[in-house]
């Protein structure tokens, strides 16, 4: 009756209350008895209308806890506040049908005039419990050890990788700060890092650049890496980290850098063996050469009379030490020239050459044995190839070694042709065709290799180093280009080079790229030239202006100098050749003028100078250039060269 | 008249010998050093119109030595020539600022040389003239 009585008050006071609430909510009187039961607490527990009202409590809490409930109730009676129900404890509800499914309660005291009652609200938490399985499942599956912990630091869930790396109990971790797992002398810190990692939570790499290490139960530390993630929960923010143990990576890197430290030591050591032998072989050779010189020079001496008259046989025989002393330094130049090309410290130095007379030098070189067995030799420039940059003392080296081994190997009153042609774009080919031996097929290949003399057969036995070719193959190939023979044994042979027409040269500025240079050079240089010959000059400033240059031209030096000292030019060109005034004269008062003391100068001539002409002027000037036939683009080469080792480093501001 | 002075500083005594002998027969007073040093003691008495410096010496080297002869103002009519075995191109210029007058490559040829010593020498008569 009284629980009746409590019922219809409850459902009086509080009844469009409860039906409106979300939850499950039920309201028990001080006896444990139920006064109501809201529409989702009914549905929760599969009761119908009034059906529980008036029941006591238990009858929703499985028959195995029912025991335990009342002495809950009763303690919760005398201390009555408002807090969840059984913190911790897995709690579980049945349905009328006898079912049971877990929950969460919630309980609230209210005083009324029917005395004190409990309200209770209850959420199924069958679905949470199935999310936070598949949570844990995943936190299994991880290949990391997995901590979850709150933001105040106490671990909440940790997976089996955990236990097993940290060497702890799953039940010795929870709860516990996650300190525990950091070595001590980082844990003091540790808290600062969490509370900022918690203000700004994101998924990142923890420590960035730092090594971090994980502590064991043992104490033992180790090397980790771990990445922080933030996890918004209904509890707040937890913080999620996935520790991953580096030992073995540290270990492998660790043997990486140490076999690479080792590679690099050993290539210290090969490169400075190969450096060594390279020094080792310039040292031998000057060595070498040094009682050449004598043996050669006194020789020479005796040989031509200077030292008073000597018997003919004397003579011949002194000739004979000239070829074979002649003979070993050429040997000695060839080893140390391979051994240069072999260990990459060949240095090259393209200069804009004329083809033309250059072969022409290299016909004068051999002429004397030419005569000796009246041997022709016809020369060929193809007219479209009048100049090429390149290292003349190299090209002259090619081709001389080719024109001695054709002189060799052709028999009297034969035939030498040397043909230079354009070859393919941007590149020229070089000829030297004989009419003599021949070489066997099978001899070909081994032609261009060091060491490899072939049987001469008939032909007597041939002076040579066994050198000649193989250094010729590898000055081509260095240079880029390539060479190759065309032979029938008894015929003649065919011995070609092909090169690039302009060479690229690492050391200065490379040639064929204007417009990149162009890009670098102040706007519009001002360059000066001064030369008496009006043609000479017209035809400059045109060339200049065409390349983007601001030229200036001046027949009279005295104006010349009178217009440096008003504005002084980036750049002087200068024919030696002016009357009244001469070119070191003109250098000197023109290097006085302090503005133009830096401006690169050029002697353009048309003369060949002496030695000591050439050491004079390049005292005050930079270069000189000689104005043959084509000469006007290696002058405009220079310039640019010139102009371009002249701009001040201008950078970005 | 007397004859021109030369000195040749050449560690290597068989080359100095047949530089001395070339020039000697070319009708010019030759004398030779082996060294710096010995270079310099000559130097306290005979006063060359032209040296021939070999650039590669035991101790003080051709660069050295060059530098501190044309400090000397009892040799400010000396024409110096370097005489180097490196026919590298760049040396030209490192022996110009050396202070250098001018470079002769080695091995000397015979059939040339005294030319261009008389080629050097007529150059510095010209302009001390």
């Amino acid at each position: 009756m009284k629980v009746r009585r409590e019922a219809r008050l409850v459902a009086d006071r509080f009844g469009g209350f409860l039906d409106a609430a979300p939850d499950a909510m039920v309201v028990v009187n001080a006896d444990g008895r139920v006064l109501a039961a809201n529409r989702h607490a009914r549905a929760l527990f599969a009761y119908e209308g009034d059906e529980l009202v008036g029941q006591r409590i238990e009858a929703l809490v499985p028959t195995r806890f029912r025991d335990r409930h009342v002495r809950y109730r009763e303690d919760y009676a005398r201390n009555p506040h408002t807090r969840p129900m059984g913190a911790g404890l897995d709690l579980h509800g049945l349905r009328k049908d006898g079912t049971e499914f877990p929950l969460e309660i919630s309980l609230s005291p209210v005083e009324t005039d029917a005395g004190r009652l409990t309200i209770a609200a209850i959420r199924d938490s069958s679905a949470r419990r199935k999310n936070e399985a598949k949570f844990r499942g995943l936190l299994e599956a991880a290949p990391d050890a997995m901590i979850v912990a709150s933001r105040d630091g106490r671990i909440r869930l940790v997976n089996g990788q955990t236990e097993r790396l940290f060497g702890y109990r799953r039940d010795e971790l929870l709860e516990q700060p996650i300190e525990i797992l950091v070595p001590s002398r980082f844990a003091a810190q540790h808290p600062n890092h969490r509370e900022a990692y918690a203000r700004d939570p994101h998924v990142r790499p923890m420590g960035a650049g730092l090594q971090l290490y994980g502590r064991r139960k043992d104490g033992s530390e180790f090397p980790v890496e771990i990445s922080l993630s933030p996890l918004e929960t209904e509890e707040g923010l937890l913080i999620t980290s996935a520790v991953r143990d580096i030992t073995d990576r540290k270990r492998l890197e660790e043997n990486i850098r140490r076999q690479n430290q080792e590679l690099a030591a050993q290539n210290r050591r090969v490169e400075e063996a190969s450096r060594m032998k390279s020094e080792f072989l310039a040292n031998m050779s000057h060595e070498l050469r040094t009682p050449l010189n004598s043996i050669i020079g006194f020789a020479e001496m005796m040989h031509d009379g200077m030292l008073g008259p000597i018997a003919a046989d004397h003579r011949e025989y002194l000739g004979d030490i000239l070829t074979s002393a002649r003979h070993l330094l050429h040997l000695i130049n060839d080893v140390l020239d391979l051994s240069k090309v072999e260990s990459g410290t060949m240095e090259f130095f393209p200069e804009p050459v004329d083809l033309a007379a250059l072969i022409g030098s290299v016909r004068d070189m051999v002429r004397p044995l030419a005569s000796a067995k009246r041997i022709q030799i016809h020369t060929e420039v193809d007219s479209a190839l009048t100049q090429v940059v390149i290292d003349a003392a190299k090209l002259t080296q090619v081709i001389s070694n080719y024109l001695s081994n054709a002189l060799k190997f052709t028999g009297d009153d034969g035939t030498v042709h040397i043909r230079a042609r354009p070859d393919a774009a941007g590149r020229f080919r070089i000829e030297v065709e004989d009419n003599g031996v021949g070489i066997r097929p099978e001899d070909v290949r081994r032609l261009f290799v060091e060491f490899q003399q072939l049987d001469a057969g008939d032909a007597k036995s041939f002076q040579g180093t066994g050198l000649g070719l193989a250094l010729t193959r590898r000055l081509v190939e260095a240079q880029g280009g390539e060479v190759g023979v065309s032979s029938r044994f008894g015929e003649g042979s065919l011995f070609y080079a092909v090169l690039p027409s302009v060479a690229r040269d690492a050391s200065a500025p490379s040639y064929g790229h204007a417009a990149a240079r162009r890009a670098v050079l102040s706007p519009e240089p001002r360059i000066m030239v001064v030369d008496d010959d009006v043609a000479a000059l017209k035809l400059l400033d045109t060339l200049l202006q065409q390349r983007g240059f601001r030229p200036d031209g001046f027949e009279d030096p005295e104006a010349a100098l009178r217009a440096a000292a008003q504005a002084p030019p980036d750049l002087l060109i200068l024919d030696p050749l002016m009357p009244g005034l001469s070119a070191m004269t003109f250098l000197k008062r023109f290097r006085a003028i302090s503005a133009a003391t830096h401006a690169p100068v050029i002697i353009w001539t048309v003369r060949d100078m002496t030695p000591i002409e050439r050491t004079e002027l390049l005292s005050v000037a930079q270069d000189i250039v000689i104005n043959r036939e084509g000469g006007a683009s290696a002058l405009l080469d220079c310039v640019r060269r010139h102009l371009m080792s002249e701009a001040p480093a201008e950078g970005p501001q | 008249m007397t004859p021109t002075p030369i000195l040749i500083v050449d560690d290597n005594a068989l080359n100095a010998k047949l530089t001395k002998l070339l020039l000697g027969k070319c009708g010019y007073d030759v004398k030779t050093a082996a060294h710096a040093r010995e270079a310099l003691a000559i130097l306290q008495h005979f006063t060359p119109a032209l040296i021939l410096m070999d650039l590669q010496l035991p101790g003080i080297d051709g660069f050295e030595l060059t530098r501190r002869l044309k400090l000397e103002p009892a040799l400010a009519g000396t024409v110096i020539v370097a005489l180097t075995a490196y026919a590298m191109k760049g040396d030209e210029q490192r022996a110009i600022e050396a202070g250098f007058d001018g470079y002769v490559t080695k091995p000397i040829d015979t059939r040339t040389l005294p030319t261009v010593v008389s080629e050097y020498l007529a150059k510095r008569r010209s302009a001390s003239a």
